[in-house]
């Protein structure tokens, strides 16, 4: 029985302590302190933004897992081994140094949380989304994460053994979901199209090949 | 530190709300503070565990409420204040600018040395915090291990959730530098992390959902105690 009352809390992505306007001034201010300062330009802050935004993303991981399902030596390889398997595609980096892949099947489902801070795998998937940070997944994947699931619109039968990885120290994980049926004609390109983030966060499955026409 | 970011298994924080095609940021402003924090530890003011830990330190009403940016604002100014980049007196001064519309934001003037390079090298080259081990791993794949009832005030990653449960190690990553360490001014210390496995029906007892379900941790040999 979950222990919420689903009308609290329903305030959506944004929350503050302090109005967002002052927020974002104090940002500004120390922006504009370190660039006097010579610590940074806003350049250089406009090109880590422009890098974050253009090459960094779910798509990378999307790559991977579609060529796990293609390629049967490169799941093998990116099951013993996900940091020099991710690194064959160029996706190691920061926060993305040490991977493990772990591969949901029709018993076994995985799902990924951080409790403690926001940990995530930034060059595979970027930037973790807010439900990922906020108080809510951080306190429930662990404790009932059924439950949490449900908040995703995913129902898992009673057989199905759920595993939850809690990123407590520096190893970053990447569930490999199921590849969907009717997918078998597919090649590696269309079938990354129906990878998404939550997939390999082991929150949603992989899309079915109707849904992304 | 037992503080409100040890959140694993705490009651009353509702449902999860996903917002579909969630944009990397929502604010050009918590864009910018991201790159902000990332460009301070590469030009060594200070470690990412010091950022973790200064925000765990913030007040615990702050933390649980406030947007996640403004947490990294918080941390991140603290640290450059206490390490002396900057003054409190500078940042206050400047945010009452801004807040009167006195104040613009600044123009690039091209006197840039380059570190937007050196921060998307960095991005894609990353920063392994895996080391040589020193000496053996004491624990062995396999082994039955109980996480200690670690209670201290400083940084470390257990998180309270697992503290005296007992689990079962099922891998050995590595050795990685010592968070609980490097949030405090101290050395590498490299030191093993073993995966950790602990049952639901260990964690949660009767309120556990499914009680052969299993949660994954890694865990410094530090905290563990062989069972």
């Amino acid at each position: 029985m979950p222990a919420q009352d689903p009308d609290e809390h329903r305030h959506g992505t944004e929350h503050h302590w302090n109005p967002p306007e002052e927020t974002e001034a104090k940002v500004r201010a120390l922006e504009s302190l370190l660039v006097e300062a010579g610590v940074l330009t806003p350049a250089d802050i406009d090109q880590m933004v422009d890098e974050f935004e253009t090459n960094l993303g779910p798509m990378n991981g999307a790559k991977v897992v579609a060529k796990a399902w293609v390629d049967p030596a490169y799941r093998e390889r990116l099951l013993a081994d996900a940091s020099t398997a991710i690194e064959e595609l160029g996706f190691r980096g920061l926060q993305t140094e040490v991977v493990v892949a772990v591969e949901n099947s029709p018993t076994v489902h995985h799902m990924v949380v951080c409790t403690l801070c926001s940990c995530y795998p930034w060059t595979l998937l970027g930037i973790p989304p807010t439900w990922f940070k906020d108080n809510a997944y951080r306190s429930r994947s662990v404790l009932e994460p059924r439950s949490v699931l449900a908040d995703f619109g995913v129902t898992l039968g009673p057989d199905v053994e759920v595993k939850v990885w809690d990123t407590s120290a520096e190893v970053r994980y990447l569930v490999i979901p199921q590849r969907p049926a009717g997918t078998e004609q597919m090649a590696e390109a269309e079938l990354a199209d129906l990878v998404t983030r939550d997939s390999m966060l082991g929150v949603g499955f992989a899309l079915a090949p109707e849904a992304v026409g | 530190m037992n503080g409100p970011h040890d959140l694993g298994g705490r009651h009353g924080f509702g449902t999860v709300t996903p917002e579909p095609g969630e944009p990397p940021w929502h604010h050009d402003w918590e864009s910018r503070m991201h790159v902000m924090a990332l460009a301070s530890q590469v030009r060594g003011f200070f470690v990412l565990d010091e950022q973790r830990h200064a925000c765990e330190k913030l007040p615990p009403a702050m933390y649980i409420h406030c947007n996640y940016y403004e947490r990294w604002f918080a941390a991140v100014a603290g640290l450059l204040v206490s390490k002396g980049v900057i003054t409190q007196d500078q940042l206050d001064a400047r945010v009452a600018q801004f807040l009167a519309g006195e104040a613009k934001a600044p123009v690039d003037d091209g006197s840039g040395d380059g570190l937007g390079d050196t921060l998307v090298s960095i991005i894609h080259s990353g920063a392994t915090a895996m080391r040589d081990p020193v000496g053996e791993p004491v624990l062995a794949v396999g082994d039955a291990v109980v996480a200690k009832n670690l209670q201290v005030p400083t940084h470390h990653r257990l998180p309270s959730y697992v503290k005296g449960k007992a689990g079962v190690v099922t891998a050995i990553p590595g050795a990685f530098t010592l968070n609980d360490s490097l949030a405090h001014g101290g050395g590498e210390d490299p030191t093993y992390v073993y995966t950790v496995a602990f049952s639901a029906g260990d964690l949660w007892g009767e309120a556990a959902e499914s009680p052969a379900d299993t949660v994954y941790l890694d865990l410094f040999e530090t905290y563990l105690t062989p069972a």
